[in-house]
């Protein structure tokens, strides 16, 4: 337990000094790279506490597409760019009251719970197909919850859309090492997904891994300058981004008129009306986090690559 | 597990804990960005496979030990086109001058 308790303490540590330093450093990039270092780090930090699934999200979306997005919006701003001028001192403040006020409450929470001992609650899982506890709470005990993230992200594309589309469009030569990776990569890289999303029911994985995954290989094939026909056209992509959370509430009114609540799947249909919902949410999560890749990247060529 | 297959496992994992610190030492003083992707490349895939090694006798589990093998030639094919990305990157922002 020792040695443990050991490697803990100093990945916690990591944690923070990383966190200081990536606040404080002027160069933006070297700030993007330490963001992307971070998320890992917390990704092996979910995996010390026993939470695969999180661990899996947090490496593929926190580390992975969100360190692309800052990268690439670094390269629409220029090489290596500098934070201009300092914090103003009200954005401190308000920063400080929202940490105190953050930091605060988990340490009143993980205190209380260290102090009454309390063991574990009942386990989660286990209603029906949905034996993984995390698809469990988030499909089915918190549906709605979830229901609303995905239109959080459909909302996120669409406030980006409003700010101006770039057009997009491939840069100079792309690389042949670059065309072969995507080659190698993007088949296998579905598969997985396939694979994350049809075990999240029993095992690790579930919508949001499978959909991160999916999204990484959109923008490996975009960064490849691979064209991706369904997404050409904006009706193409704002149906695909929306057919998630569409379908998704589409469920949660039918069972109601089938006699339940909304989103209370009647006990026959839970697994397949579940699959439905993650296979095309995982879809459209990938399409918005592609999407939104290509809306925040540098300006194209010319536009004449959009359809 | 029998003691010679721990004692194998431990030395396979203590080699590994070697190349990848080498490694690290290597990104740390090498004085260009082609020489620490050279001694990258080549330290951390032999400490990669080594820990692989060193783990599948851990698994007590076939696929999961045929799993662990794939990563590590997945995490092969993969880190060869991305040096090269990175080098033509740092070729193209003029480092890789450095001639003794």
């Amino acid at each position: 337990m020792i040695p443990g308790l050991v490697l803990d303490a100093l990945l916690a540590a990591i944690l923070v000094a990383l966190a200081g330093y990536l606040l404080r450093v002027p160069d933006l990039f070297r700030a993007g790279i330490a963001f992307i270092v971070f998320g890992l780090l917390v990704a092996a930090a979910w995996l010390r506490l026993e939470a695969p699934d999180l661990a899996l999200a947090e490496a593929a979306i926190g580390a992975g597409i969100t360190g692309a997005l800052y990268l690439n919006t670094l390269a629409g701003m220029g090489e290596h760019p500098e934070e201009t001028g300092p914090a103003s001192p009200g954005a401190g403040f308000l920063s400080g009251i929202l940490a105190l006020g953050l930091g605060g409450t988990m340490a009143l929470i993980a205190g209380n719970l260290v102090l009454s001992g309390a063991g574990a609650s009942a386990p989660l899982g286990g209603t029906g197909k949905l034996t993984n506890p995390v698809t469990a709470v988030l499909l089915d005990v918190r549906a709605y919850d979830t229901l609303l993230e995905t239109a959080v992200l459909v909302e996120a594309l669409i406030g980006i859309w409003v700010l101006g589309r770039t057009p997009g469009g491939s840069q100079e030569v792309i690389p042949p090492p670059l065309r072969w990776l995507v080659g190698m990569l993007a088949p296998l890289m579905i598969l997985v997904a396939g694979t994350l999303l049809w075990q999240g029911t029993a095992g690790t994985g579930g919508a949001f891994q499978s959909a991160a995954i999916l999204a990484a290989a959109g923008i490996l094939a975009r960064l490849a300058g691979v064209r991706v026909p369904l997404l050409d056209r904006q009706r193409a992509q704002a149906g695909l981004a929306s057919l998630g959370t569409g379908v998704f509430l589409a469920i949660g009114l039918g069972v109601m008129a089938a006699g339940g609540a909304f989103l209370e799947y009647p006990a026959r249909w839970q697994g397949p009306l579940v699959l439905t919902i993650e296979a095309l949410a995982a879809v459209s999560i990938a399409v918005v986090l592609v999407l939104l890749f290509e809306a925040t990247g540098p300006k194209g060529l010319s536009s004449e690559e959009r359809a | 597990m029998s003691l010679l297959l721990e004692a194998l496992s431990v030395a396979l994992l203590l080699g590994s804990a070697f190349f990848f610190i080498a490694g690290t030492v290597a990104l740390i003083r090498f004085p260009d960005t082609l020489c620490r992707l050279h001694a990258l490349t080549k330290a951390d895939n032999v400490g990669l496979g080594l820990l692989v090694l060193g783990l599948m006798p851990r698994t007590g589990d076939a696929a999961a030990a045929g799993l662990l093998l794939v990563i590590w030639i997945l995490v092969l094919i993969t880190s060869g086109p991305l040096s090269a990305l990175l080098a033509g990157a740092a070729l193209r922002s003029g480092e890789g001058n450095h001639r003794p």
